[in-house]
């Protein structure tokens, strides 16, 4: 229990932050000119890119336990230079697994959690089609439906790929 | 002056004006300059309130049933998109409903980034018919969700407002 109350304080803090990050691009982007569906789909994908990429980077990097989701990813070929580190590692000793496993979730908890859990939306998005909808641009809503889901999951491939790309030098030397 | 459908009146630096619920706060004008600190101050408590419920949400899903890990995430989307719509129903003008519960609160239980990572390990694993699932209800649920809520808002506070 212990444990869940501080990973909520961090996630908490980070979602303040995201929160607040958003609110000041969104204002950032209206004077800027750029409607406001398109301005939260900016933030969207670009938090999916910083999603994809702190997974990557904080799983390859703290993950030892063996039960990250990366390992199951059908596309374990892709992640050549990085692979095995995901997996259990049998000769840390359990302190060392649990201090990892601490780190781990506090430190995605804050950013990935909080942060880009924060910073991203999908209710202001869902407003912003019902907005489209109202206004008679029912094909706007349609884009900004197929956009948020391509742009989103493309994101977090991309933000995947740098992790990678980032972290097997970091990978091989450890 | 007829009120539109989902549109909200607040009143800020002397001009009323007429948002649909997407203008949170002053900075219509658009600088940041307008943006109080009190508003600053909501949408982070809001935004901090949010994250936690969502963090909560997806522990006590992983623990308390055996549903697939993203159900968490759209359990929080699905209740934002409700909280958003009543918010917009509900006429209700201020900071407090625009900064702290729209914009803080519900831009922060709602999630794209983690929707999105979940999507894609359901891609990557393979696991198509929860991948249909994931994406119908939280597409096809969440958005309709936004107008069952204005309906809630508008009857229980539209009156009032």
């Amino acid at each position: 229990m212990k444990g869940i109350a501080i990973t909520t304080a961090a996630v908490a803090l980070g979602g303040g932050l995201g929160a607040m990050i958003r609110s000041a691009s969104e204002c950032a982007g209206a004077a800027l000119g750029i409607a406001s569906w398109g301005v939260v789909l900016i933030i969207n994908v670009l938090g999916c890119v910083a999603m994809g990429f702190l997974f990557f980077w904080l799983e390859s990097r703290l993950r030892r336990d063996g039960k990250g989701r990366l390992q199951y990813l059908h596309v374990r070929h892709a992640l050549r230079g990085t692979r095995g580190i995901f997996e259990m590692d049998s000769t840390l000793p359990a302190p060392e697994l649990a201090r990892l496993h601490r780190q781990l979730a506090l430190k995605s908890g804050f950013l990935m959690t909080g942060v880009l859990g924060g910073l991203t939306t999908f209710s202001t998005f869902g407003l912003d089609v019902v907005k489209l909808a109202e206004d008679g641009r029912t094909g706007m809503a349609i884009l900004d439906i197929v956009l948020s889901l391509g742009l989103g999951i493309g994101g977090i491939v991309l933000g995947l790929e740098i992790g990678r790309r980032t972290s097997t030098r970091h990978t091989i030397q450890s | 002056m007829a009120r539109p459908r989902s549109a909200c009146f607040h009143h800020v630096d002397g001009v009323d004006m007429v948002s649909t619920g997407r203008q949170v706060f002053s900075c219509h004008v658009g600088t940041m300059a307008n943006v109080s600190i009190f508003e600053l101050g909501l949408i982070m408590g809001g935004g901090a309130i949010g994250a936690a419920a969502r963090y909560l949400i997806t522990v006590c899903q992983s623990r308390l049933t055996t549903w697939p890990g993203w159900t968490g995430v759209l359990a929080a989307n699905l209740l934002g998109c409700l909280i958003i719509g009543v918010a917009v129903g509900s006429g209700q003008a201020g900071p407090w409903t625009h900064a702290f519960l729209m914009a803080g609160l519900c831009g922060a239980l709602t999630t794209m980034s983690a929707l999105a990572l979940d999507l894609t390990v359901l891609i990557w694993t393979a696991a198509w018919r929860q991948l249909a699932w994931c994406i119908g209800i939280t597409f096809a649920g969440g958005i309709p969700l936004i107008f069952v809520g204005q309906v809630i808002g508008e009857a229980l506070w539209g009156a009032a407002a």
